[in-house]
């Protein structure tokens, strides 16, 4: 479920950066509260865990599959809902940096999709209340699977909605979440068994890691402050959005219920010249980037949209020729035989 | 990448590779970082179906590939386990975007662009971050990190489970192949044993993590893990990051293919 920096648009990408560096820095003023050096190294050791017990696969029976551990509801289950948050980031940035398991842009995403909606939407809303002190097998098997499930189909919905915001694809709204949805259902189901299995065995072998005050913070939870969290990154997400969209923007309905038009046309020398430097310079005109005139209309059949000429094909080409043969013009000359002694370590 | 033991050996590269000096490797983490930052940015911000305009960014992960000394088949080997995915969604374009498009004298469906430049964005970015932490290592990635203003706590954990990571995928190789060994060729691990196994190796983990902080605070850990003198950004890092961000900025800006196959028109005397 880990997206890649190719399914998502700058604005998308910086919003949920933005969004999950305001969860990051409230989990770790929470987690700085209430913990001391040692449970840092127990953060580091638990993530790495997670990303080795993922490892192990586990056979699904009578389908010839095999599915994983998810890792961030064990880990809030372990660490507490901030701990495990911030260790859950960990994973997903070695998994981004090391192994291209999910983007770098794409980051934001993966962390709120993986980690935002297990730490603090399954496992303090779902998961404890269900499990509540877990001495009944049964809640506490029900309780991971719910928050499993929970957690993996808003995480799914998550990649539908960032990839639909993003526009890379033109997928429909509604075959996507067709898509994804069921296939996360049954995922969520077999993490949710894993999870429930692992977290059975610890409480027999090890109560004591799970007894309430061993996670970090986790009895300082406030689901009052966690509703306003929740609440302010919808609103920045969608007021971000709304800043975004090619909808006209408060000022510009207001100017077109005024004028007639969503964009006063003043003629004149300095109003000309300035636009047609702002059309050269503009970076991000209308919050989105220069983009090419096929991105702007939309062409309908039969009408046949002038995508890229002939020389815009030969020139790519070109183009990625000369790359590798700069490339392999440099491999070259850093391969000359150089002096004995200059070679570093 | 579900192997373990490939994971690790994958693992022990990337950490090898950034181990090595180059004109690359010896710039500053922050330089190193910034530049792939901004390389995203730009090939996220083309268009769903811009293909040629992007493909002159391929001049950075050329020259950084030939001047750090990097092999490619080691970033074709990351691209193969992360590809499938991404070309599934990227195949359904060319189905849903039936509308044509013409491309030089070829007229083709447009969802066929889209799919080429998910193709090319997607083979880009996967290159980008790998040589990233190619380069800048893991211990330069943290280093940028800290340099950005990111906190200590993240920053920390985050170098923790980097460098745990590598002892428990070990671990994890072990049991798994000791498991294989045991159920006569049997892939996967059955549910009955499932919890007994991860969880041992969580409870071992556990154990692990408080001897790893008793050796460390005998050592004197006081919550900052240092990697060693941290190098100033000097003169060299700041032309490499004007550099490659006034490249960038140029190829978003002016349509470079279109530039270079006029000029290839015109060699050819009109003949394109």
């Amino acid at each position: 479920m880990h997206m890649a920096d190719a399914l998502v648009s700058p604005d998308v990408g910086g919003v949920l950066w933005a969004a999950t560096l305001g969860l990051g820095a409230y989990s770790i003023r929470k987690v700085t509260a209430g913990v001391d050096d040692k449970k840092i190294t127990l953060m580091g050791v638990m993530a790495a865990f997670v990303f080795a017990a993922q490892m192990v696969n586990f056979t699904i029976p009578g389908t010839g599959s095999s599915g994983h551990l998810g890792g961030g509801l064990l880990l809030a289950a372990l660490l507490g809902p901030y701990a495990g948050f911030l260790a859950m980031g960990s994973v997903l940035a070695i998994q981004a940096l090391c192994f291209a398991d999910g983007g770098l842009l794409a980051y934001g995403c993966n962390v709120f999709n993986l980690g935002f909606f297990t730490c603090f939407l399954a496992y303090p809303l779902i998961y404890q209340p269900i499990a509540g002190d877990g001495s009944s097998k049964t809640k506490s098997f029900i309780a991971a699977m719910v928050a499993a499930v929970v957690g993996l189909q808003a995480g799914a919905f998550g990649v539908v909605i960032e990839t639909m915001l993003s526009g890379k694809t033109e997928l429909p709204f509604g075959a996507f979440v067709a898509l994804m949805q069921p296939i996360h259902l049954a995922i969520g189901v077999v993490e949710g068994f894993v999870t429930a299995a692992v977290l059975a065995y610890v409480r027999s072998a090890s109560p004591e890691l799970l007894a309430p005050g061993a996670t970090v913070a986790v009895s300082s939870a406030r689901p009052k402050a966690l509703l306003g969290l929740i609440l302010a990154t919808l609103v920045v997400g969608i007021g971000l959005s709304w800043f975004a969209s090619t909808d006209p923007d408060g000022l510009e309905w207001s100017m077109e219920k005024v004028s007639g038009m969503a964009e006063l046309e003043v003629e004149g020398g300095a109003h000309e010249t300035a636009a047609g430097i702002q059309a050269v310079t503009a970076f991000l005109p209308d919050y989105g980037f220069k983009s090419a005139e096929t991105e702007e209309a939309e062409p309908s059949w039969p009408a046949i949209d002038a995508g890229t000429s002939l020389s815009g094909v030969v020139g790519g080409v070109l183009a990625l020729g000369l790359s590798a043969l700069a490339g392999l013009a440099a491999f070259g000359l850093r391969r000359k035989p150089r002096p004995a002694g200059t070679g570093k370590a | 990448m579900r192997d373990p033991s490939r994971t690790l050996a994958a693992f022990y590269t990337v950490d090898e590779l950034s181990r090595r000096h180059s004109p690359v490797h010896d710039r500053h983490p922050l330089a190193l970082s910034a530049t792939t930052a901004a390389f995203m940015v730009v090939i996220a911000s083309f268009g769903r179906r811009e293909v040629s305009t992007i493909l002159p960014l391929f001049l950075y992960p050329c020259l950084t590939l030939a001047l750090a000394d990097v092999r490619p088949a080691e970033l074709f080997r990351r691209l193969a386990s992360v590809a499938p995915l991404i070309l599934a969604i990227a195949a359904l374009s060319p189905v849903f975007e039936t509308a044509p498009v013409r491309v030089g004298p070829w007229t083709i469906a447009g969802g066929w662009l889209s799919f080429g430049s998910l193709v090319v964005k997607l083979t880009l970015t996967v290159t980008a971050a790998f040589l990233l932490v190619a380069t800048a290592g893991m211990g330069g990635v943290a280093r940028g990190l800290r340099a950005a203003g990111v906190p200590r706590l993240a920053v920390v954990v985050l170098q923790m489970t980097y460098r745990y990571v590598a002892l428990l995928l070990a671990e994890v190789t072990t049991m798994t192949r000791a498991h294989e060994l045991r159920s006569g060729g049997r892939r996967g691990v059955d549910r009955s044993v499932l919890g007994p196994m991860i969880g041992g190796l969580l409870l071992r983990s556990y154990d692990r993590a408080g001897r790893v902080y008793d050796a460390m605070s005998l050592r004197g850990f006081d919550g900052e893990y240092r990697v060693g003198q941290a190098s100033r950004f000097g003169v060299p890092d700041t032309l490499y990051c004007l550099a490659w961000l006034g490249y960038f900025a140029i190829v978003r800006l002016v349509d470079l293919a279109e530039a270079l196959g006029r000029i290839a028109n015109r060699l050819a005397g009109g003949m394109l």
